[in-house]
Protein backbone atom coordinates (compact mmCIF):
# COMPACT_ATOMS: atom_id res chain seq x y z
CA UNK A 1 0.00 0.00 0.00
CA UNK A 2 1.17 3.88 -0.83
CA UNK A 3 2.14 6.19 1.54
CA UNK A 4 -0.48 8.18 2.87
CA UNK A 5 2.24 10.63 4.54
CA UNK A 6 5.42 10.96 4.29
CA UNK A 7 7.80 13.12 6.08
CA UNK A 8 11.43 12.75 4.61
CA UNK A 9 14.62 14.20 5.62
CA UNK A 10 13.13 16.66 8.49
CA UNK A 11 15.09 19.19 10.11
CA UNK A 12 14.19 21.20 12.96
CA UNK A 13 16.36 23.18 15.32
CA UNK A 14 14.52 25.94 18.00
CA UNK A 15 16.41 28.89 19.26
CA UNK A 16 18.00 29.61 16.35
CA UNK A 17 21.01 31.84 16.13
CA UNK A 18 20.97 31.85 20.17
CA UNK A 19 23.77 29.77 22.23
CA UNK A 20 21.06 28.04 23.33
CA UNK A 21 20.02 26.63 19.80
CA UNK A 22 19.02 22.87 19.78
CA UNK A 23 18.26 20.47 16.53
CA UNK A 24 15.24 18.61 18.13
CA UNK A 25 15.18 16.59 14.49
CA UNK A 26 18.22 16.26 11.76
CA UNK A 27 16.99 14.08 9.00
CA UNK A 28 13.92 12.64 10.88
CA UNK A 29 12.11 10.06 7.98
CA UNK A 30 8.45 8.50 9.03
CA UNK A 31 5.68 6.99 6.66
CA UNK A 32 2.20 6.45 7.49
CA UNK A 33 0.51 4.12 5.11
CA UNK A 34 -3.45 4.82 5.02
CA UNK A 35 -5.38 2.95 7.42
CA UNK A 36 -2.73 2.78 10.26
CA UNK A 37 -3.72 3.84 13.31
CA UNK A 38 -0.41 4.83 14.94
CA UNK A 39 0.29 5.47 18.85
CA UNK A 40 3.56 7.72 19.98
CA UNK A 41 5.46 7.53 23.36
CA UNK A 42 8.41 9.13 24.79
CA UNK A 43 9.75 11.61 27.50
CA UNK A 44 8.91 15.16 27.20
CA UNK A 45 11.23 17.02 24.83
CA UNK A 46 11.38 13.44 22.55
CA UNK A 47 9.24 15.80 19.88
CA UNK A 48 6.03 14.15 19.84
CA UNK A 49 4.17 16.87 20.04
CA UNK A 50 6.76 19.02 17.62
CA UNK A 51 5.72 16.24 14.74
CA UNK A 52 2.30 16.28 15.37
CA UNK A 53 2.97 20.51 15.18
CA UNK A 54 5.22 20.18 11.51
CA UNK A 55 2.37 17.99 9.92
CA UNK A 56 -0.05 20.33 11.17
CA UNK A 57 1.64 23.08 9.71
CA UNK A 58 1.19 25.50 13.16
CA UNK A 59 4.97 24.96 13.64
CA UNK A 60 7.41 25.70 10.41
CA UNK A 61 10.17 22.96 9.80
CA UNK A 62 13.94 23.87 8.95
CA UNK A 63 14.41 21.64 6.03
CA UNK A 64 12.99 18.27 4.76
CA UNK A 65 9.38 17.43 2.89
CA UNK A 66 5.95 16.93 4.16
CA UNK A 67 4.41 14.78 2.04
CA UNK A 68 0.35 13.96 2.25
CA UNK A 69 -0.86 11.76 -0.78
CA UNK A 70 2.27 11.88 -2.61
CA UNK A 71 1.48 15.98 -2.38
CA UNK A 72 4.24 18.01 -1.35
CA UNK A 73 2.37 20.23 1.53
CA UNK A 74 5.43 22.11 2.73
CA UNK A 75 4.31 25.54 1.69
CA UNK A 76 0.55 25.08 2.66
CA UNK A 77 -1.11 27.33 5.34
CA UNK A 78 -2.15 25.73 8.31
CA UNK A 79 -5.69 26.74 7.74
CA UNK A 80 -5.90 24.70 4.30
CA UNK A 81 -4.26 21.32 6.02
CA UNK A 82 -6.93 21.87 8.31
CA UNK A 83 -9.36 20.62 5.96
CA UNK A 84 -7.55 17.51 4.99
CA UNK A 85 -6.14 16.99 8.38
CA UNK A 86 -7.82 17.22 11.98
CA UNK A 87 -6.71 17.43 15.20
CA UNK A 88 -7.76 17.23 18.49
CA UNK A 89 -5.87 19.13 21.76
CA UNK A 90 -5.02 18.22 25.22
CA UNK A 91 -6.38 21.11 25.99
CA UNK A 92 -10.25 20.83 25.47
CA UNK A 93 -10.73 24.68 25.14
CA UNK A 94 -8.97 24.47 21.43
CA UNK A 95 -11.16 22.44 19.98
CA UNK A 96 -14.22 23.81 20.42
CA UNK A 97 -15.44 27.51 20.95
CA UNK A 98 -16.28 28.12 24.61
CA UNK A 99 -19.35 30.68 24.05
CA UNK A 100 -20.80 28.89 21.42
CA UNK A 101 -23.56 26.41 22.08
CA UNK A 102 -22.95 22.40 21.53
CA UNK A 103 -25.56 22.81 18.45
CA UNK A 104 -23.73 26.19 16.89
CA UNK A 105 -20.73 24.53 17.38
CA UNK A 106 -21.63 21.24 15.34
CA UNK A 107 -22.84 23.50 12.57
CA UNK A 108 -19.92 25.10 12.04
CA UNK A 109 -17.57 21.87 11.96
CA UNK A 110 -19.99 20.48 9.67
CA UNK A 111 -19.50 23.27 7.11
CA UNK A 112 -15.80 22.89 7.81
CA UNK A 113 -13.68 23.04 4.63
CA UNK A 114 -16.57 24.81 2.55
CA UNK A 115 -17.69 28.38 2.37
CA UNK A 116 -18.97 30.07 5.46
CA UNK A 117 -21.40 32.47 3.79
CA UNK A 118 -24.72 34.24 4.62
CA UNK A 119 -26.95 31.13 4.71
CA UNK A 120 -28.35 29.85 8.05
CA UNK A 121 -26.09 27.68 9.59
CA UNK A 122 -28.91 25.17 10.31
CA UNK A 123 -31.99 24.10 9.97
CA UNK A 124 -34.57 21.57 11.50
CA UNK A 125 -33.57 18.55 10.07
CA UNK A 126 -29.91 19.16 10.69
CA UNK A 127 -30.15 19.60 14.03
CA UNK A 128 -32.52 16.37 14.10
CA UNK A 129 -29.28 14.70 12.73
CA UNK A 130 -26.49 16.55 15.09
CA UNK A 131 -29.14 14.90 18.06
CA UNK A 132 -28.71 11.65 16.48
CA UNK A 133 -25.06 12.14 16.40
CA UNK A 134 -24.78 13.02 19.66
CA UNK A 135 -26.99 10.39 21.06
CA UNK A 136 -24.10 7.75 19.71
CA UNK A 137 -21.64 9.28 21.53
CA UNK A 138 -23.36 8.16 25.18
CA UNK A 139 -21.89 11.18 26.89
CA UNK A 140 -25.31 13.06 27.90
CA UNK A 141 -24.75 15.54 25.13
CA UNK A 142 -27.92 15.11 23.27
CA UNK A 143 -29.72 16.63 26.20
CA UNK A 144 -27.18 19.67 25.91
CA UNK A 145 -27.83 21.12 22.69
CA UNK A 146 -28.20 24.59 23.75
CA UNK A 147 -25.70 24.55 26.67
CA UNK A 148 -22.46 26.68 25.88
CA UNK A 149 -19.69 24.64 25.60
CA UNK A 150 -17.96 26.26 28.21
CA UNK A 151 -20.48 24.73 30.65
CA UNK A 152 -19.73 21.60 29.53
CA UNK A 153 -17.32 18.95 31.73
CA UNK A 154 -13.69 17.99 30.11
CA UNK A 155 -14.50 15.19 29.00
CA UNK A 156 -18.14 15.96 27.10
CA UNK A 157 -15.85 18.61 25.67
CA UNK A 158 -13.32 16.42 24.16
CA UNK A 159 -16.01 14.53 22.85
CA UNK A 160 -17.28 16.84 21.29
CA UNK A 161 -14.09 18.18 20.22
CA UNK A 162 -13.45 14.69 18.49
CA UNK A 163 -16.98 14.42 17.05
CA UNK A 164 -16.18 18.04 15.26
CA UNK A 165 -12.61 16.52 14.30
CA UNK A 166 -14.02 13.59 12.25
CA UNK A 167 -17.23 15.10 11.00
CA UNK A 168 -16.35 15.53 7.72
CA UNK A 169 -13.83 13.19 6.00
CA UNK A 170 -10.48 13.92 6.66
CA UNK A 171 -7.10 12.35 5.10
CA UNK A 172 -5.49 12.10 8.85
CA UNK A 173 -6.56 12.79 12.62
CA UNK A 174 -3.87 14.10 14.51
CA UNK A 175 -4.51 13.28 18.83
CA UNK A 176 -2.04 15.29 20.81
CA UNK A 177 -2.50 13.54 24.29
CA UNK A 178 -6.16 14.00 23.95
CA UNK A 179 -7.30 12.11 27.37
CA UNK A 180 -4.49 13.73 28.98
CA UNK A 181 -6.43 16.15 30.91
CA UNK A 182 -8.85 13.99 31.92
CA UNK A 183 -9.96 12.10 34.98
CA UNK A 184 -8.66 8.14 34.86
CA UNK A 185 -12.35 6.83 33.92
CA UNK A 186 -13.45 9.85 31.53
CA UNK A 187 -10.14 9.28 30.12
CA UNK A 188 -10.71 5.65 29.12
CA UNK A 189 -13.99 7.07 28.62
CA UNK A 190 -12.99 9.42 25.78
CA UNK A 191 -10.65 6.25 24.29
CA UNK A 192 -12.93 3.87 23.43
CA UNK A 193 -15.27 6.80 21.43
CA UNK A 194 -11.94 7.07 19.71
CA UNK A 195 -11.02 3.86 18.94
CA UNK A 196 -14.87 3.65 17.52
CA UNK A 197 -15.00 6.54 15.44
CA UNK A 198 -11.66 6.14 14.66
CA UNK A 199 -12.86 2.14 13.11
CA UNK A 200 -15.85 3.15 11.87
CA UNK A 201 -14.80 5.48 9.48
CA UNK A 202 -11.67 4.35 8.94
CA UNK A 203 -9.28 7.07 9.79
CA UNK A 204 -6.06 6.58 9.52
CA UNK A 205 -4.55 8.34 13.36
CA UNK A 206 -1.58 9.61 14.72
CA UNK A 207 -2.05 9.51 18.67
CA UNK A 208 0.22 10.91 20.73
CA UNK A 209 0.12 9.40 24.63
CA UNK A 210 1.58 9.38 28.02
CA UNK A 211 -0.18 6.44 28.76
CA UNK A 212 1.90 3.46 28.14
CA UNK A 213 -1.46 0.81 28.29
CA UNK A 214 -3.35 3.22 25.75
CA UNK A 215 -0.29 3.27 23.51
CA UNK A 216 0.02 -0.65 23.55
CA UNK A 217 -3.64 -1.28 24.08
CA UNK A 218 -4.76 0.65 20.52
CA UNK A 219 -4.09 0.90 17.05
CA UNK A 220 -2.00 -1.03 15.26
CA UNK A 221 1.32 0.84 15.12
CA UNK A 222 3.62 1.61 18.41
CA UNK A 223 6.20 4.88 17.79
CA UNK A 224 8.66 5.43 20.79
CA UNK A 225 10.64 8.90 20.62
CA UNK A 226 13.59 9.90 22.15
CA UNK A 227 15.61 13.07 21.47
CA UNK A 228 14.09 13.40 17.93
CA UNK A 229 14.31 9.77 16.21
CA UNK A 230 12.04 6.86 16.60
CA UNK A 231 13.60 3.86 18.41
CA UNK A 232 10.65 1.75 18.54
CA UNK A 233 8.36 0.77 15.50
CA UNK A 234 6.83 -2.06 16.07
CA UNK A 235 3.36 -2.72 13.60
CA UNK A 236 0.55 -5.68 13.99
CA UNK A 237 2.01 -8.42 15.01
CA UNK A 238 5.08 -7.63 16.77
CA UNK A 239 3.46 -4.77 18.26
CA UNK A 240 0.52 -7.27 19.88
CA UNK A 241 3.63 -8.80 21.43
CA UNK A 242 4.87 -5.79 23.39
CA UNK A 243 3.70 -5.17 26.82
CA UNK A 244 3.92 -2.26 29.24
CA UNK A 245 6.68 -3.56 31.21
CA UNK A 246 9.03 -3.75 27.98
CA UNK A 247 7.78 -0.47 27.19
CA UNK A 248 8.47 0.98 30.78
CA UNK A 249 12.26 -0.52 30.82
CA UNK A 250 13.21 1.12 27.66
CA UNK A 251 11.47 3.72 28.71
CA UNK A 252 13.57 4.24 31.58
CA UNK A 253 16.89 3.36 30.25
CA UNK A 254 16.80 6.61 27.48
CA UNK A 255 15.58 8.22 30.43
CA UNK A 256 18.81 7.63 32.52
CA UNK A 257 21.25 8.13 29.19
CA UNK A 258 18.90 11.88 29.30
CA UNK A 259 19.90 11.84 33.39
CA UNK A 260 16.37 12.25 34.20
CA UNK B 1 -36.84 65.66 34.42
CA UNK B 2 -37.66 68.54 31.64
CA UNK B 3 -39.27 66.53 28.86
CA UNK B 4 -36.77 68.27 26.22
CA UNK B 5 -33.43 66.63 28.62
CA UNK B 6 -35.72 63.20 28.03
CA UNK B 7 -35.91 63.96 24.29
CA UNK B 8 -32.14 64.70 23.88
CA UNK B 9 -30.77 61.44 25.64
CA UNK B 10 -33.12 59.63 23.60
CA UNK B 11 -31.86 61.09 19.98
CA UNK B 12 -28.36 61.32 21.18
CA UNK B 13 -28.71 58.13 23.04
CA UNK B 14 -30.08 56.18 19.86
CA UNK B 15 -27.05 57.89 17.73
CA UNK B 16 -24.47 56.29 20.52
CA UNK B 17 -26.48 53.06 19.85
CA UNK B 18 -25.07 52.52 16.54
CA UNK B 19 -21.72 52.99 17.71
CA UNK B 20 -22.15 50.61 20.50
CA UNK B 21 -23.66 47.95 17.98
CA UNK B 22 -20.12 48.37 15.90
CA UNK B 23 -18.30 48.34 18.99
CA UNK B 24 -20.22 45.18 20.24
CA UNK B 25 -18.84 43.38 16.82
CA UNK B 26 -15.10 44.40 17.20
CA UNK B 27 -15.26 44.34 21.63
CA UNK B 28 -17.45 41.45 22.52
CA UNK B 29 -17.62 39.25 19.29
CA UNK B 30 -13.90 39.66 18.18
CA UNK B 31 -12.48 40.39 21.56
CA UNK B 32 -10.68 43.15 20.13
CA UNK B 33 -10.49 46.43 21.68
CA UNK B 34 -10.50 48.86 18.68
CA UNK B 35 -9.74 52.47 18.96
CA UNK B 36 -10.24 53.43 15.38
CA UNK B 37 -13.68 54.01 16.48
CA UNK B 38 -12.71 57.89 17.80
CA UNK B 39 -11.54 58.52 14.07
CA UNK B 40 -13.73 56.49 12.04
CA UNK B 41 -16.79 58.33 13.72
CA UNK B 42 -15.79 61.90 12.68
CA UNK B 43 -14.83 60.22 9.23
CA UNK B 44 -18.00 58.82 8.53
CA UNK B 45 -19.03 62.76 9.57
CA UNK B 46 -17.15 64.73 7.19
CA UNK B 47 -17.79 62.30 4.10
CA UNK B 48 -21.28 62.70 4.38
CA UNK B 49 -21.11 66.24 4.74
CA UNK B 50 -18.94 66.34 2.04
CA UNK B 51 -21.16 64.21 -0.48
CA UNK B 52 -24.40 66.20 0.65
CA UNK B 53 -22.52 69.74 0.21
CA UNK B 54 -22.06 68.77 -3.73
CA UNK B 55 -25.18 68.13 -3.79
CA UNK B 56 -25.58 63.96 -3.68
CA UNK B 57 -28.71 62.64 -2.10
CA UNK B 58 -28.14 62.10 1.73
CA UNK B 59 -28.98 58.27 1.55
CA UNK B 60 -25.86 57.65 -0.68
CA UNK B 61 -24.22 59.75 1.59
CA UNK B 62 -24.95 57.70 4.33
CA UNK B 63 -24.20 54.72 2.21
CA UNK B 64 -21.00 56.23 1.44
CA UNK B 65 -19.67 56.97 4.88
CA UNK B 66 -20.28 53.59 6.04
CA UNK B 67 -18.11 52.28 3.32
CA UNK B 68 -15.61 54.66 4.39
CA UNK B 69 -15.61 53.18 7.73
CA UNK B 70 -15.09 49.68 6.28
CA UNK B 71 -11.89 51.08 4.81
CA UNK B 72 -10.88 52.35 8.29
CA UNK B 73 -11.59 48.68 9.79
CA UNK B 74 -9.60 46.81 6.80
CA UNK B 75 -6.78 48.88 7.62
CA UNK B 76 -6.88 48.38 11.35
CA UNK B 77 -7.49 44.40 10.89
CA UNK B 78 -4.67 44.17 7.81
CA UNK B 79 -2.60 45.79 10.39
CA UNK B 80 -3.21 43.44 13.08
CA UNK B 81 -3.47 40.18 10.63
CA UNK B 82 -0.98 40.40 8.46
CA UNK B 83 2.03 42.30 10.73
CA UNK B 84 0.77 41.12 14.09
CA UNK B 85 0.85 44.51 15.54
CA UNK B 86 -1.53 44.08 18.65
CA UNK B 87 -5.10 45.02 18.23
CA UNK B 88 -4.44 48.65 20.48
CA UNK B 89 -1.68 49.56 18.68
CA UNK B 90 -3.24 48.88 15.62
CA UNK B 91 -6.12 51.11 15.88
CA UNK B 92 -4.20 53.86 17.69
CA UNK B 93 -2.20 53.95 13.93
CA UNK B 94 -5.19 54.07 12.49
CA UNK B 95 -6.86 56.61 14.33
CA UNK B 96 -3.97 58.85 14.52
CA UNK B 97 -3.36 58.93 10.69
CA UNK B 98 -7.13 59.63 9.99
CA UNK B 99 -6.92 62.67 12.22
CA UNK B 100 -5.33 64.05 9.44
CA UNK B 101 -6.88 62.23 6.26
CA UNK B 102 -10.19 63.99 8.51
CA UNK B 103 -9.11 67.48 8.22
CA UNK B 104 -8.11 67.02 4.46
CA UNK B 105 -11.36 65.31 3.61
CA UNK B 106 -12.68 68.74 5.28
CA UNK B 107 -10.53 70.96 3.61
CA UNK B 108 -8.94 72.33 6.85
CA UNK B 109 -12.08 73.07 8.50
CA UNK B 110 -12.57 72.15 11.99
CA UNK B 111 -16.59 72.88 12.33
CA UNK B 112 -18.78 72.44 8.52
CA UNK B 113 -22.56 73.29 9.10
CA UNK B 114 -24.87 71.41 6.65
CA UNK B 115 -27.28 74.79 6.93
CA UNK B 116 -30.91 73.83 4.99
CA UNK B 117 -29.43 70.68 2.81
CA UNK B 118 -31.94 67.90 2.71
CA UNK B 119 -30.71 65.20 5.50
CA UNK B 120 -32.53 62.42 7.94
CA UNK B 121 -33.59 64.94 9.63
CA UNK B 122 -34.50 68.08 7.35
CA UNK B 123 -36.71 66.16 5.18
CA UNK B 124 -40.49 65.86 3.20
CA UNK B 125 -41.19 63.41 6.44
CA UNK B 126 -39.91 65.68 9.30
CA UNK B 127 -41.51 68.54 7.77
CA UNK B 128 -44.75 67.28 8.57
CA UNK B 129 -44.37 67.74 12.23
CA UNK B 130 -43.88 71.71 11.30
CA UNK B 131 -41.68 74.13 13.58
CA UNK B 132 -42.78 72.52 17.32
CA UNK B 133 -39.53 71.68 18.91
CA UNK B 134 -40.79 68.65 20.97
CA UNK B 135 -42.58 67.37 18.01
CA UNK B 136 -39.00 67.70 16.03
CA UNK B 137 -37.89 65.63 18.53
CA UNK B 138 -39.99 63.12 18.23
CA UNK B 139 -39.82 63.03 14.77
CA UNK B 140 -35.81 62.62 15.16
CA UNK B 141 -36.58 59.44 17.49
CA UNK B 142 -38.98 57.86 15.44
CA UNK B 143 -36.72 58.25 12.56
CA UNK B 144 -33.03 57.07 15.02
CA UNK B 145 -35.01 54.10 16.24
CA UNK B 146 -36.32 52.82 12.89
CA UNK B 147 -32.53 52.77 11.60
CA UNK B 148 -31.06 51.16 15.09
CA UNK B 149 -34.21 48.57 15.22
CA UNK B 150 -33.32 47.79 11.34
CA UNK B 151 -29.27 47.22 11.82
CA UNK B 152 -30.13 45.65 15.09
CA UNK B 153 -32.08 42.81 13.02
CA UNK B 154 -30.03 42.92 10.16
CA UNK B 155 -27.24 41.78 12.66
CA UNK B 156 -28.83 39.05 14.60
CA UNK B 157 -29.87 37.65 11.21
CA UNK B 158 -26.25 37.81 10.53
CA UNK B 159 -25.38 36.00 13.64
CA UNK B 160 -27.56 32.98 13.04
CA UNK B 161 -25.65 32.53 8.95
CA UNK B 162 -22.39 30.35 8.79
CA UNK B 163 -20.59 33.51 8.40
CA UNK B 164 -21.94 34.81 11.79
CA UNK B 165 -20.97 31.78 13.57
CA UNK B 166 -17.58 31.63 11.95
CA UNK B 167 -16.98 34.96 13.40
CA UNK B 168 -18.32 34.78 16.78
CA UNK B 169 -16.14 31.40 17.00
CA UNK B 170 -12.96 33.17 15.99
CA UNK B 171 -13.62 36.19 18.38
CA UNK B 172 -13.79 32.90 21.07
CA UNK B 173 -10.92 30.85 19.94
CA UNK B 174 -8.88 32.04 16.94
CA UNK B 175 -7.28 28.52 16.70
CA UNK B 176 -10.74 27.16 15.99
CA UNK B 177 -10.61 29.65 12.23
CA UNK B 178 -7.84 27.64 12.03
CA UNK B 179 -9.29 24.21 12.82
CA UNK B 180 -12.45 24.34 10.80
CA UNK B 181 -10.02 25.07 7.27
CA UNK B 182 -11.21 28.97 7.44
CA UNK B 183 -8.48 32.01 7.21
CA UNK B 184 -8.98 33.30 10.68
CA UNK B 185 -7.86 36.56 9.92
CA UNK B 186 -10.11 36.94 6.91
CA UNK B 187 -12.99 36.49 9.28
CA UNK B 188 -11.31 38.95 12.11
CA UNK B 189 -10.73 41.88 9.08
CA UNK B 190 -14.25 41.20 7.85
CA UNK B 191 -15.80 41.97 11.33
CA UNK B 192 -13.32 45.21 11.82
CA UNK B 193 -14.87 46.53 8.66
CA UNK B 194 -18.45 45.67 9.79
CA UNK B 195 -18.00 47.39 13.13
CA UNK B 196 -16.63 50.57 11.70
CA UNK B 197 -18.84 50.73 9.24
CA UNK B 198 -21.49 51.13 11.53
CA UNK B 199 -18.90 53.61 13.18
CA UNK B 200 -18.93 55.91 10.47
CA UNK B 201 -23.13 55.42 9.67
CA UNK B 202 -23.19 56.56 13.23
CA UNK B 203 -21.07 59.40 12.91
CA UNK B 204 -22.79 60.35 9.79
CA UNK B 205 -26.01 60.40 11.20
CA UNK B 206 -24.98 61.97 14.70
CA UNK B 207 -23.44 65.15 12.46
CA UNK B 208 -27.26 65.42 10.25
CA UNK B 209 -28.49 65.25 13.58
CA UNK B 210 -26.42 68.30 14.97
CA UNK B 211 -26.96 69.71 11.20
CA UNK B 212 -22.73 70.46 11.30
CA UNK B 213 -19.87 68.03 11.42
CA UNK B 214 -17.21 68.73 14.16
CA UNK B 215 -13.77 67.23 13.38
CA UNK B 216 -13.72 66.49 17.66
CA UNK B 217 -16.82 65.06 17.60
CA UNK B 218 -15.21 61.36 17.90
CA UNK B 219 -12.95 62.34 20.60
CA UNK B 220 -14.23 60.09 23.63
CA UNK B 221 -16.30 58.07 21.62
CA UNK B 222 -14.42 54.85 21.98
CA UNK B 223 -15.00 55.37 25.46
CA UNK B 224 -18.77 56.18 25.25
CA UNK B 225 -19.40 52.91 23.23
CA UNK B 226 -17.43 50.83 25.45
CA UNK B 227 -19.57 51.82 28.43
CA UNK B 228 -22.61 51.13 26.44
CA UNK B 229 -21.81 47.58 25.64
CA UNK B 230 -20.20 46.59 29.08
CA UNK B 231 -23.61 48.43 30.53
CA UNK B 232 -26.23 46.69 28.51
CA UNK B 233 -24.12 43.21 28.75
CA UNK B 234 -23.78 43.45 32.44
CA UNK B 235 -26.96 44.20 32.90
CA UNK B 236 -28.62 41.14 30.84
CA UNK B 237 -25.85 38.91 31.43
CA UNK B 238 -28.41 36.52 33.30
CA UNK B 239 -31.31 37.03 31.27
CA UNK B 240 -31.00 34.52 28.50
CA UNK B 241 -33.56 35.80 25.91
CA UNK B 242 -32.32 39.33 25.53
CA UNK B 243 -29.37 39.61 23.26
CA UNK B 244 -26.06 41.16 22.72
CA UNK B 245 -27.42 43.45 20.30
CA UNK B 246 -30.60 44.70 22.51
CA UNK B 247 -28.08 44.80 25.65
CA UNK B 248 -25.79 47.85 23.64
CA UNK B 249 -28.19 49.60 22.26
CA UNK B 250 -30.33 49.78 26.38
CA UNK B 251 -26.28 50.21 27.82
CA UNK B 252 -25.89 53.09 25.37
CA UNK B 253 -29.23 54.45 25.91
CA UNK B 254 -28.35 54.56 30.11
CA UNK B 255 -25.00 55.43 29.52
CA UNK B 256 -26.24 58.96 27.73
CA UNK B 257 -29.05 59.20 30.45
CA UNK B 258 -26.34 59.46 32.96
CA UNK B 259 -24.34 61.61 31.30
CA UNK B 260 -27.03 63.92 30.19
CA UNK B 261 -28.43 63.90 34.13
CA UNK B 262 -24.88 64.82 35.31
CA UNK B 263 -24.90 67.84 33.09
CA UNK B 264 -28.01 68.94 33.81
CA UNK B 265 -27.11 68.87 37.47
CA UNK B 266 -24.93 71.50 36.68
CA UNK B 267 -21.28 70.35 35.95
CA UNK B 268 -19.79 72.50 33.61
CA UNK B 269 -19.41 71.10 30.19
CA UNK B 270 -15.77 71.75 30.08
CA UNK B 271 -15.62 68.47 32.22
CA UNK B 272 -17.64 66.07 30.58
CA UNK B 273 -15.00 64.00 29.35
CA UNK B 274 -13.84 63.92 33.03
CA UNK B 275 -17.75 62.84 33.63
CA UNK B 276 -17.31 60.63 30.98
CA UNK B 277 -14.14 58.67 31.88
CA UNK B 278 -15.21 58.92 35.99
CA UNK B 279 -19.13 57.38 35.17
CA UNK B 280 -17.33 54.43 32.85
CA UNK B 281 -15.21 53.66 35.79
CA UNK B 282 -18.09 53.55 38.29
CA UNK B 283 -19.32 51.14 35.87
CA UNK B 284 -16.25 49.11 35.45
CA UNK B 285 -16.28 48.33 39.43
CA UNK B 286 -20.03 48.36 39.60
CA UNK B 287 -19.81 45.38 37.22
CA UNK B 288 -16.79 44.01 39.03
CA UNK B 289 -18.74 44.24 42.30
CA UNK B 290 -22.15 43.29 41.47
CA UNK B 291 -22.50 41.70 38.59
CA UNK B 292 -19.78 39.35 38.23
CA UNK B 293 -20.53 36.43 39.98
CA UNK B 294 -17.54 34.50 40.36
CA UNK B 295 -14.98 37.52 40.84
CA UNK B 296 -11.66 35.49 40.35
CA UNK B 297 -10.96 36.10 36.49
CA UNK B 298 -11.19 32.36 35.13
CA UNK B 299 -8.22 31.43 32.56
CA UNK B 300 -9.25 31.95 29.46
CA UNK B 301 -11.89 34.30 30.35
CA UNK B 302 -12.07 37.74 28.98
CA UNK B 303 -11.17 41.23 31.20
CA UNK B 304 -13.79 43.75 31.88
Amino acid sequence: MSNLLSLKGIYKSFNKGTIDEMALFTDFNLDIKEGEFVSIVGSNGSGKTTILNIISGSTPIDGGDVCLKDENINKMKEYLRARRIARVYQDPALGTSPNLTVLENLALADNKGHYYGLSFAFNKKKKAEYQELLKSLNMGLEDKMNTKVKRLSGGQRQALALLMATMQPVDILLLDEHTAALDPKTSEEIMELTNRIIKEKHITTLMVTHNLRYAIEYGNRLLMFNQGSIIIDKSDKEKENINVDDLLKTFNEISIECGN
Amino acid sequence: MPLNIIFNILQQGLCYAIVALGVYISYKILNFPDLTVDSSFPLGAVVCIGLIQVGVPFIIALIVAFISGTLTGFITGFLHVKFKISPLLSGIITMTALLSINLAVAQGRTLIPYGDKTTLFNNAFTKLFGDNLSLIALANIIILLVIVIVIKVLMDLFFKTKRGYMLRAVGDNEQMGISLGSNSGFYKIFGLCLANGLVALAGAIYSQYMNYFDNTSGTGMVVIALASVIIGTAIFKHVKFVKGTTASIVGALIYTAVLNVIIALGVPTIYLKLVMALSFLVILILNYYFFSRDKKIKKGEKHV
